[in-house]
């Protein structure tokens, strides 16, 4: 199989799941773009997205600050949600409280 | 020349052990003159410095390695240290147990792949890299 064609939010080898790529996606941010705000080579990026490399945690809190986000929100050791599921399911709460 | 493709970086690691080995072949099997040999060599010791000098200077002040490459190095140093350890023990196993002298190419041989090995290493397991999109 294909590097490439790793789920974006899979694990991988880092057993790290991440939301770099949605994040990016939905910013319309380059890796080149998120690899000069954080000091990395795009490469890199590209690992992260994959779960191909697990980051230090000083890139996890770098990455998740560029995006004005919780650690938490970006990284997880646990399968990550959907970001569409999840803001739905809190404005959901929100309403009917 | 361009290295994203790690196919393309595979051949240019079997390019250089078969060039290495047939100029060493070459050295050993062709009684050329002691000036000829001395030009070959003059020759091939430049062309390692020009790389040296692109790969390692060049290439490095360009731009500092960040901490997956600075990981990867460090992984490849380990692979390499860890085969290299193996063959000194394999050689070591052949001149005790044999009290005999190593031949001189596998010395030859030893000294190059001791200088080479964390390079092969990088070239040969790094991933095709992609476009920055």
């Amino acid at each position: 199989m294909q590097d490439n064609d790793r789920k974006p939010e899979s694990p991988g080898e880092s057993g790290l799941y991440n939301r770099i790529a949605v994040l990016r996606a939905e910013r319309a941010t380059s890796r080149q773009q998120l690899a000069d705000a954080v000091g990395v080579n795009y490469q890199t990026i590209g690992f992260l997205e994959r779960g191909e490399y697990g980051p230090s945690l000083k890139l996890a809190f770098q990455i998740a600050e560029y995006f004005d986000l919780p650690v938490e929100a970006v990284f997880s050791t646990r399968p990550l949600k959907p970001l569409s599921q999840q803001v739905y399911a809190s404005s959901q709460s929100v309403e009917k409280g | 020349m361009r290295f994203e493709s790690r196919a393309r970086r595979r051949w240019l690691v079997v390019l250089f052990y078969v060039a290495v080995a047939g100029l060493y072949c070459g050295g050993r099997f062709v009684h050329a003159s002691a000036a000829t040999v001395i030009w070959i060599e003059g020759v091939c010791a430049a062309f390692f410095l020009t790389l040296f000098i692109i790969f390692t200077w060049i290439a490095g002040a360009a731009r500092c390695k960040d901490e997956r490459e600075i990981q990867r190095v460090n992984h490849a140093h380990a692979l390499a240290h860890r085969i290299f350890v193996g063959i000194f023990a394999a050689a070591l196993w052949y001149v005790m147990g044999f009290h005999k002298q190593l031949p001189n190419p596998v010395i030859g041989a030893g000294y190059m792949l001791f200088i080479t090995l964390p390079g092969t290493i990088l070239l040969w397991t790094e991933p095709d890299m992609e476009e920055p999109q």
